[in-house]
């Protein structure tokens, strides 16, 4: 009896922390994209979306799910920047209007999806059959795929970040833009380079969650939710803080998830963002900005 | 002919002229000092100067070269350096990173994605030969947000020296640090200015006068007198807007 409900317990803590994985994913675009613009990606659970639909389509198109991992990046590279140049770059410094901004191209993302993917959640099947046994438990292997995948590309970007060229050029002008184009940065490049990074993140994050939940229109509404409290409690613009947070949180909520309902356990995630904003407001791993 | 030259610059913020028919000349190896009392316009024309603010009218021009409303990525590369009045570093870069990407920047193909920072010999020997000059080599692995207030000065001047400067203009080096670190920056800037173009806006009339070949002196966005530092002491405008009498 006992061993069962560890068993039961330890795949729903599994089934979290991979969730978490996923959602660090997406949250690190979201933190990344809101660190170096200062812009609130309202839109951003729908490019998770988009990756989830493009990647039914490859699908039935093509019959191969793994394909939808190469193309979906680079679909939605040629979307983001000019979503950029053309949508955001005019109000840039202004982060309500942003928010505004991306607001609305989250509706006309949805909208077109609904014309064009209909109403009707989908399935793919799973590209990955066969489980992994894992301390007496049945693990099916795509869920650790998408684990050592996340795990893969969130260990790219950090070290894209600290140890290549680009990427201490795209950490100065996160820090200070200002400093960064009077030392010959030119800043907009890099800009654009951001959001194309944060929205190929969170797209890759769709397209891997495709085969395990529900490809539908609104399904990146949840998803926004969820980054949102990741990034707020692993403080804006820490990258290491988002990872930690995503996993806190997918961890959390999968225990939970076997004692409450799924609502339940979405309730107490967020009552405990109220109480780490009330504590830390900076975030869990934040600093203080002057 | 002058290496930076300031041709009738006119700056209106809305109803306010925070600039009004500017002119300066520097000539190549002048250290050249602005001061001027508080809102006089001195940072609003180092903006203008470096592309942070385009001019309402006038003409700036680096080594002959019209640069009038360029970005400031592109003036930097034409040659110009600068610092910022509120001291302005990566805070979570280290001093080594900070100084790697200026000079990385002058590159011919600057970023790449793929290459792996450091590798790069001629660059990472630059960075550690102006660590020393200003004296952080010692501190070059530390954060920038960890170095004292005048480390952090002194880690600004060497990231404005990374991108290599014939013109380096210098807004307030000294604010806030303590006499002694003051003194550490003095002696820093007139080192440099053996080698380079500087303009200096300082706070502390005395120290422009002390260091600087040439004094102009800004009053409610006008020039109101330029000449050597004896010149300055003893004009009387500029006693009476110093003194109050």
């Amino acid at each position: 009896m006992a061993s069962e409900v560890a068993s039961a317990l330890l795949f729903y803590l599994v089934n979290g922390l991979i969730w978490g994985l996923i959602i660090a994913l997406i949250a690190l675009g979201l933190s990344f994209i809101f660190g170096v613009m200062g812009i609130v990606n309202m839109a951003h659970g729908d490019l998770y979306m988009l990756g989830a639909v493009f990647a039914y389509w490859i699908f039935s198109a093509l019959g191969n799910f793994w394909l939808s991992l190469l193309i979906v990046p680079v679909a939605i590279g040629l979307l983001a920047a000019p979503t950029e140049r053309l949508i955001l770059r005019p109000f840039e410094g202004h982060p309500a209007v942003t928010m505004i901004a991306t607001a609305g191209l989250s509706f006309i993302l949805q909208q077109l999806v609904l014309m064009t993917y209909g109403g009707v959640p989908k399935e793919l099947p799973m590209p990955l059959q066969g489980s992994f046994d894992f301390l007496g438990v049945a693990y099916p292997l795509y869920r650790l795929f998408i684990a050592a995948l996340s795990l893969v590309i969130i260990a790219s970007v950090w070290l894209f970040l600290h140890r290549t060229d680009y990427g201490i050029l795209v950490r100065a002008s996160m820090q200070d833009k200002e400093i960064a184009s009077a030392m010959g940065i030119n800043v907009n490049t890099v800009l654009v380079f951001t959001f194309v990074l944060g929205c190929v993140l969170a797209a890759v994050g769709g397209v891997l969650a495709a085969p395990v939940t529900q490809v539908f229109y609104l399904m990146g509404n949840d998803v926004i939710l969820l980054c949102f409290i990741v990034v707020i409690i692993g403080g804006l613009g820490s990258l290491g803080g988002t990872l930690v947070a995503a996993l806190v949180l997918g961890g959390v909520e999968g225990l939970l998830a076997y004692f409450l309902s799924p609502t339940g356990a979405r309730a107490a995630v967020f009552a405990f963002m109220v109480g780490v904003l009330i504590l830390r407001p900076q975030g869990l791993f934040g600093t203080q900005r002057g | 002919m002058a290496i930076l030259e300031v041709r009738e610059i006119t700056k209106n913020f809305g109803g306010l002229t925070a600039l009004k028919d500017v002119c300066l000349s520097v000539q190549e190896g002048e250290l050249r000092g602005i001061i001027g009392p508080n809102g006089a316009g001195k940072t609003t024309l180092f903006n203008v100067i470096s592309g942070d603010l385009k001019p309402t009218g006038g003409k700036v021009y680096l080594q002959g070269e019209d640069i009038t409303g360029l970005p400031p990525h592109k003036i930097c590369k034409k040659g110009l350096g600068r610092t910022f009045q509120l001291t302005m570093v990566f805070p979570e870069l280290t001093v080594y990173e900070s100084i790697w990407v200026g000079i990385n920047s002058r590159k011919e193909k600057p970023w790449d994605p793929f290459r792996s920072f450091e590798k790069d010999s001629d660059v990472s020997e630059r960075a550690e030969e102006l660590c020393r000059i200003v004296g952080l080599y010692e501190k070059r692995d530390e954060l920038a947000s960890n170095l004292s207030y005048g480390d952090q000065k002194a880690l600004e001047i060497a990231m404005a020296l990374s991108t290599d400067p014939a013109v380096l203009l210098l807004d307030e080096p000294t604010q806030g640090v303590s006499p002694k670190e003051a003194e550490g920056l003095i002696e820093l800037i007139v080192e440099l200015s053996k080698r380079m173009t500087i303009v200096l806006i300082e706070h502390s009339v005395d120290v422009v006068l002390r260091l600087c070949h040439k004094v102009t002196v800004l009053n409610e966005g006008r020039v109101i007198a330029e000449g050597s530092p004896e010149e300055i002491s003893r004009n009387k405008e500029v006693q009476r807007i110093y003194l109050g009498t």
